[in-house]
């Protein structure tokens, strides 16, 4: 850490950032949590506060935010409480903007980037996949980057660097490996009766 | 009480599940249900069939039928503790307002999402999605527009049934398949497409139902 000196030649002796900064990041925390109420509002969902999707947004946000002061055993610690008490696994390394909605955060994994205003359904998760490690696309290494106003479904996976349009919406059960359209709607595998084992489809 | 369920049971045939008398005869269809998967119908020693209560599957059926007879009286926020020690003790979430006949199995309760009405002898198995498109918050009273299923439906390993659909008496949800329609009675469905047959063509096979 160089020693830096500000223009008016004043020591910033508090470490790698100076205290406005911090007090700014912390105001982005504020109105990203004040974001995530009022998706939940906008969604019917009613008061926010004693969902423990909410809880994930929060515990998510703390954890992201003493990631970027630096904090790595805080930051992994709030990770690991948010997994004990909510079931959803939000590494503090992703980038999650504004505006999440997970009304029912248990089992769902979010590695990656995130938009304004997501919804994540049951079980919605992005993550990585091993095939391709070193591509990054500004998620972090092999993740993918979701756009602003996505809705994930019930049980939707995307995985590995890919890139998914702003107003998206991925269907239940749908897994995406490939870049997705903005405002496309993608829907899951159709289905088929086994052949003998029901009426003629 | 003065709480109406949200859906009304207009001249459904199904026994009543509001009393403690019929979660009791329900558990015991269940218990009993349990016991016929897992023992075969053998002789089973007495103890032995009673360690089958401590399996995740009573465990399941037994929260989840206090939960619905918690709902059933109105006490909506209990029912959605009760669910949620489900959900924390099993892994499975069952909304409290969803109406199982008798003979619930679940036999891996991991992953499992449920929120629907079902008729008798019930399957899930793990990773099970059933329920409507937007997910109805445990303390929220269940809504019209869940899935219907009706008896003897098994619904396979990470399965997902999604939005108001009928699913017909003794069908059968394939492995990983998502159904946004109707299923048939009888039908056993399975995915369009199969995967992992890089060496003989898609078109050869299995396009013909």
């Amino acid at each position: 850490m160089s020693d830096t000196i500000d223009g008016h030649g004043l020591s910033l002796t508090h470490g790698p950032e100076a205290p406005p900064a911090r007090r700014q990041r912390w105001g982005e925390l504020r109105t990203a949590l004040a974001a995530d109420r009022a998706h939940w509002r906008r969604r019917g969902y009613g008061s926010a506060t004693l969902r423990r999707g909410y809880h994930a947004a929060c515990l998510y946000r703390l954890s992201r935010y003493a990631h970027e002061r630096g904090w790595r055993m805080a930051a992994w610690l709030l990770w690991l409480i948010n997994g004990w008490w909510t079931g959803a696994d939000i590494p503090p390394s992703s980038r999650i903007a504004g505006g999440l909605l997970i009304p029912n955060p248990y089992g769902s994994v979010i590695a990656g980037a995130v938009g304004r205003d997501v919804a994540f359904g049951t079980h919605a998760s992005i993550g990585g996949l091993l095939k391709e490690p070193d591509r990054d696309i500004g998620g972090g290494p092999g993740l993918p980057v979701l756009g602003d106003g996505v809705v994930m479904e019930a049980g939707a996976i995307v995985l590995g660097a890919v890139r998914v349009g702003d107003a998206a919406r991925i269907g239940p059960r749908a897994i995406i490996l490939k870049d997705v359209d903005p405002r496309s709607e993608v829907m899951p595998q159709p289905w088929r009766p086994l052949p003998g084992r029901g009426a003629a489809a | 009480m003065s709480t109406a369920r949200a859906v009304p049971d207009a001249g459904s045939p199904e026994p009543a599940q509001d009393s403690v008398a019929d979660i009791r005869r329900l558990l015991a269809a269940d218990f009993a249900r349990v016991l016929r998967q897992t023992t075969g119908g053998k002789p089973t020693p007495r103890l032995r069939r009673l360690m089958h209560l401590t399996l995740p599957a009573m465990q399941v059926a037994i929260l989840h039928r206090t939960a619905h007879l918690l709902y059933g009286r109105g006490w909506r926020r209990s029912a959605a503790l009760v669910a949620d020690l489900s959900l924390r003790l099993t892994g499975a979430s069952l909304h409290p307002g969803s109406r199982i006949g008798p003979g619930l199995f679940v036999p891996h309760p991991a992953r499992v999402a449920f929120c629907a009405q079902a008729g008798l002898d019930l399957v899930l198995l793990p990773g099970t999605l059933v329920g409507p498109r937007n997910w109805i918050p445990l303390d929220r009273p269940i809504t019209a527009d869940v899935p219907r299923l009706g008896d003897g439906v098994v619904v396979g390993a990470h399965a997902a049934v999604q939005g108001a659909v009928a699913i017909g008496d003794g069908a059968t949800i394939g492995i990983g398949v998502c159904t946004l329609r109707d299923v048939p009675t009888g039908t056993v469905t399975m995915l369009a497409q199969r995967q992992l047959r890089s060496t003989r063509p898609a078109s050869e096979e299995g396009h013909a139902a």
